[in-house]
């Protein structure tokens, strides 16, 4: 538990380790530098930090991986179904296309953008938003790189997705003999070091070190 | 103890820095400041009354029409679960009951009694309603399964005449409720639950 504070805080930037509680808007004193354990509202409860390593080394490593079976599972069949003595096996893109072709285009466009398009660039973000800090330079593109990250995080479905194509894999079994593509293990493994990178890469450390870079002359 | 509010702070709901509440902008991250979200408890009764109204086409039209040797069924959600039932893959009927049924009007419910309870002079302990926020924000995406599994059935099963699955009405209404849910939680803000806490001075 951290400590809550009783005075307003002063109104320089120096206070920076004073946050405010977004679920029960207590100011909390977080101490970022030193801390080594998470951080959580004293009153309500709330994980204001994981107080991950500040070196940002793990979370770019983790999203360089997921950027890398994201290109896997986008390239390779995804699932191969047989019946009957025919085959036809689906990519991805394919099965996404097939929503639109039948007249489902506004699934299609969700489907495309929660499952894809919004994990993968939040992936780039994490890379990018890890080598600028890395490289310590005070770009412009930081505190809007930083903002839609964490602003997109409510919206990625790769996990659902996941859990949505063993699913069906099940609800098919008893009709036809399916057979899992490289694609569906590299975007399960896409999944995992997405989760993974998200987690490592906390929001409090990384706005500290925005701080620090903007501050430095 | 003291609140943003008391002390004339704002905290940013992007970078959690507490900003004089008579900015505009949050000092650190330049995103849009409130004490509060505006209108919050309007925003997410009207965001979940569309849900709540657009769960009933997603119930009552088919979310797959399947065709197999010429022979065209039409599946709702329900009936969806209920052949599951009896093909014996019931883990697979719990996980779409649970996440097409069970998570939706939970959402909605929860919601409704949240927003309610913001407004009431004594409501249940703050802590626990903070719980049923968080579980509500939480479970809100899962509900997606099923539109996702209707995806997957469209782009796999088009094996020449023998079977196909086409997607139905229903797969756009769904996720039309499952965003709009989400957008509801959203917009629901968990600092009125303690609010009134604080005025009080009451203790839990």
């Amino acid at each position: 538990m951290q400590p809550a504070i009783d005075q307003p805080p002063p109104d320089s930037a120096a206070a920076q380790d004073i946050v405010g509680c977004l679920e029960c808007d207590l100011l909390v004193r977080v101490g970022l530098q030193r801390a080594s354990h998470a951080a959580y509202c004293p009153r309500c409860g709330y994980l204001l930090t994981d107080a991950t390593d500040d070196t940002f080394v793990q979370p770019f490593a983790l999203a360089l991986a997921a950027l890398i079976f994201a290109v896997l599972a986008v390239s390779f069949p995804f699932l191969a179904v047989s019946a009957a003595g025919l085959e036809n096996s689906m990519t991805l893109f394919a099965a996404i296309g097939s929503l639109a072709r039948f007249g489902a285009d506004g699934v299609a466009v969700a489907t495309l953008a929660f499952v894809l398009l919004i994990p993968v660039a939040m992936m780039l973000g994490v890379v990018a938003l890890c080598l600028l800090l890395r490289a310590e330079r005070a770009s412009p593109a930081l505190v809007p790189l930083a903002r839609l990250l964490f602003r997109l995080n409510a919206w990625s479905m790769a996990d659902v997705f996941a859990i949505g194509v063993i699913v069906s894999l099940v609800k098919l079994s008893s009709m036809a003999e399916i057979v899992p593509g490289t694609a569906f293990w590299a975007y399960i493994a896409f999944t995992v070091t997405f989760l993974l990178a998200m987690t490592r890469l906390d929001r409090l450390t990384v706005w500290h070190a925005v701080d620090r870079l903007r501050a430095a002359p | 103890m003291t609140t943003a509010l008391a002390s004339g702070r704002a905290v940013c709901h992007v970078c959690l820095h507490p900003s004089p509440a008579s900015e505009s902008a949050c000092r650190r991250c330049g995103s849009t400041l409130h004490a509060r979200i505006p209108h919050s408890l309007q925003r997410t009764m009207a965001l979940g009354l569309g849900a709540a109204l657009l769960y009933l086409p997603a119930n009552l039209l088919p979310i797959m029409v399947t065709s197999q040797f010429g022979r065209t069924t039409e599946n709702t959600i329900i009936g969806g679960v209920v052949r599951l039932i009896e093909a014996g893959s019931y883990p697979v009927a719990a996980v779409i009951l649970i996440a097409s049924v069970l998570i939706p009007l939970g959402k909605l419910a929860a919601l409704a009694l949240l927003c309610w309870a913001a407004r009431q002079r004594r409501p249940a302990p703050p802590r626990q309603r903070t719980a049923l926020y968080r579980v509500t924000e939480f479970v809100g995406k899962w509900s997606m399964v099923d539109v996702f599994v209707v995806a997957v059935l469209v782009g796999l099963v088009q094996i020449g005449g023998i079977m196909q699955v086409k997607p139905g009405g229903a797969a756009l209404a769904f996720a039309g409720v499952v965003v709009l849910t989400m957008l509801a939680a959203e917009s629901f803000d968990p600092r009125l639950i303690w609010d009134r806490y604080g005025r009080e001075g009451a203790r839990d």
